[in-house]
């Protein structure tokens, strides 16, 4: 049944998967699935406010590895991290169909406008997730540890955990997201998610304007740079190629570029 | 270091191939790095190339004289020598920061051949097996080295090239007098015969005893084959000539990739022309075509053939091709075959299995195609579809030519081609 409501949930996965929980129980189709810091209330909205329930989450998500198989659950994931406006009713959509589905081919029917969408989305996060496998750029602190800091236009960072643990099992790294102060961090055994109270000053600053910091990285970054520089050809200047490929809001991590 | 760098890092630019696709490595036990398959970019130059490899020469000493090239003995310029031990610091080090995917280590030929590939090797070999690195190595294959070196090498490395530079023999010689095509062939058909060789027994053994294979890992081989790169412009081959020539080099040599590098003029030499800038949108037009024979199934004498040697600027060779072929267009991509969707303009081989896939629901439509990333500016004159106006499959070559032109170009080809504007022809539909 069609309601006026806006359901909020707090941001996290499990908590719009709560929310699709709850919204099937009280089987209505909101109004609209926002993250509740992200709702801007008006004099028609009504609010109602979602608590995230682990189990409930596990409940929806294990429904939809089943019905949609373990690759296309993966993309509704995607898509979600993308954290586009409106992605949420998007994605609850394609979920009322898959469930409503009895051929079980629901997933394969790129027809549909909410598979595209879901697909389409999915596929931009994990571009942005790609490109990030080459952008990261570690410093590695005295203490043996890599810290690298990133500013994603989707939620991308946990993506980047089973790349980087395969390819650097024995050291430890850290990565940050500096723009949702969320982040990954590896011991050399097993990666966690983490949470940062505040922006990690030092490390930012360190990548440019601060040589004197404890962080720094400078003899290999600054090899780095005059690479860079000494393989890029003069004649073949395509300036609009290279922002296309690498787009002007990446470049504030990049040594290369961000002198 | 800082000056070796630059000498020997800007001495490596002109080889194109920066590519790291093509292998999946494991990170060994007790060591970093790994490799993935799709390849992965960790920068961008200013001229829109994507940086992926340490890219390096060992030395830009040389004992030949390839007009062409920087490095020749005859040119009076600062030279520089890597230590084995400096390449591999440096590929660890950026490594372990993500500057790059691994290293792709060429060289200047240094008193003989092997003595040069000796080098390379050892370079890669410390990389393995002192340092159990997994990352990905590419080295040049040194015309001239024996069998035992390049084996060696094949061994360690994930890709091997040999550069043909220049893509006919009488203009190799001519340009190059210290090299002919059996020095570039003989060490690649020498690579292609050891990749038969080395995947051979590993089949055998999993077909046959399958409880043998669980510990012992097949020996490999240049996991992401072999390449090889051609200067464009340096020469008077027409394009013709070059695709035919690649697309020998793809069938028989089975090379991974061809890469074409516009001649960029280094050396006053009276062999060579006079040009004001490198042929980049030759290059670009070559690389199109290169993609359309491996991605599109099309044969390299669909593409060009006698009377029409060379490419045309104006409109990729897809488009071409279509408009030269319009008995074959429109196209009624509900009822088409794989093979001719493809070959619809403006249409990529995820859109054309998309397209098939999506008829198994319903009549695939011009709405549909936009969201599966089909380019309609292009493939709506290609296709019949109820939504979009009829008119536009009914227009002749000429006209789909001057309507995709920009504006000051459109004037120059109708009047040219003497046809009514195409809007003209709209109004009658
Ligand atoms: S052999 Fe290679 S490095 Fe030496 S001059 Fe010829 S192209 Fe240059």
């Amino acid at each position: 049944m069609p309601s006026d409501l806006s359901l909020l949930y707090d941001g996290t996965f499990e908590g719009f998967l709560t929310t699709v929980f709850q919204a099937a129980f009280l089987k209505i189709t909101p109004h609209s699935i926002e993250s509740s810091d992200r709702f801007t209330p008006n004099l028609l909205s009504n609010p109602l406010p979602i608590s995230t329930d682990p189990e409930k989450a596990e409940r929806v998500w294990s429904a939809l590895v089943q019905r949609a198989g373990y690759s296309h659950a993966s993309m509704v994931r995607g898509a979600f991290l993308s954290e586009i406006p409106g992605i949420e009713m998007q994605i609850w959509h394609f979920q009322r169909k898959l469930f409503a589905d009895k051929s079980g081919t629901f997933c394969g029917n790129v027809l549909d406008e909410h598979v595209t969408t879901v697909l389409n989305t999915a596929r931009k996060v994990q571009h942005e997730a790609h490109l990030h496998q080459g952008f990261v750029r570690f410093q590695v602190a005295p203490d043996g540890m890599s810290y690298a800091m990133i500013e994603p236009t989707y939620n991308i960072v946990e993506l980047l955990a089973s790349h980087f643990s395969a390819r650097f099992p024995n050291m430890p790294w850290l990565i940050v997201d500096g723009k949702r102060l969320t982040g990954i961090h590896y011991d050399g055994n097993q990666v966690q998610q983490i949470q940062l109270s505040e922006k990690p000053t030092g490390l930012a600053q360190s990548t440019s304007a601060n040589p004197g910091h404890t962080l720094s990285d400078n003899p290999y970054q600054d090899l780095w740079k005059s690479y860079y520089r000494a393989i890029n050809i003069p004649e073949r200047k395509n300036t609009k190629l290279m922002l296309r490929l690498m787009p002007r809001k990446y470049w504030k991590y990049l040594p290369e570029r961000n002198a | 270091m800082q000056n070796k760098l630059n000498i020997l890092a800007g001495a490596a630019k002109y080889d194109v191939s920066c590519s790291s696709s093509g292998s999946n490595n494991a990170t060994p036990q007790g060591g970093m790095g790994n490799t993935a398959a799709t390849g992965i970019c960790h920068s961008f130059t200013e001229d829109g190339r994507c940086v992926s490899l340490l890219k390096l020469l060992l030395t830009n000493v040389c004992i030949y004289d390839c007009a062409y090239c920087m490095n020749r003995r005859t040119n009076d310029i600062p030279r520089a020598t890597f230590k084995v031990s400096e390449v591999v610091n440096l590929t660890l080090e950026f490594y372990q920061r993500n500057f790059i995917e691994g290293l792709f280590l060429s060289s200047g030929i240094i008193k003989s051949p092997d003595y040069t590939m000796e080098a390379l090797v050892r370079v890669a070999r410390e990389l393995r097996t002192v340092h159990h690195f997994g990352g990905y190595i590419h080295l040049k294959a040194i015309p001239g080295a024996s069998p035992e070196l390049i084996e060696e090498a094949g061994r360690y490395a994930d890709r091997l090239s040999v550069n043909i530079e220049i893509p006919s023999e009488p203009a190799l010689q001519y340009l190059a007098p210290e090299k002919n095509f059996a020095s570039v062939f003989q060490p690649m058909n020498h690579i292609r015969e050891k990749m038969v060789e080395y995947k051979a027994p590993a089949t055998r053994l999993l077909s046959s005893s399958p409880s043998l294979t669980r510990h012992a890992k097949p020996p490999r081989f240049v996991p992401a084959g072999q390449t090889t790169q051609m200067i464009i412009g340096a020469s008077p081959e027409s394009d013709f000539q070059i695709l035919t020539l690649a697309s020998g080099l793809y069938q028989q040599q089975q090379l991974k990739r061809v890469y074409y590098s516009g001649y960029i003029p280094i050396n006053q030499d009276h062999r060579l022309p006079v040009v004001s800038a490198p042929p980049l949108k030759r290059e670009n037009r070559l690389y199109q075509a290169d993609w359309l024979m491996r991605f599109y199934h099309f044969r390299h004498d669909e593409i060009l053939d006698a009377a029409n040697p060379f490419l045309d600027p104006d409109f990729d060779p897809k488009m071409v091709w279509a408009m030269r072929h319009p008995e074959l267009f429109p196209l009624d991509i509900n009822n088409a075959d794989y093979e001719m969707i493809l070959r619809i303009p403006g249409v990529g081989v995820r859109s054309a299995k998309l397209i098939i896939q999506g008829r198994r629901f319903g009549r695939v439509r011009a709405e549909h195609l936009k969201r599966m990333g089909v380019a309609l500016k292009r493939a709506k004159y290609f296709i019949t579809d109820p939504d979009l106006p009829r008119a536009l499959q009914r227009l002749y070559p000429e006209q789909i030519r001057a309507t995709l032109l920009p504006p000051s170009r459109v004037l120059q080809q109708i009047s040219f081609l003497d046809t009514p504007p195409p809007q003209l022809l709209l109004a009658h539909a």
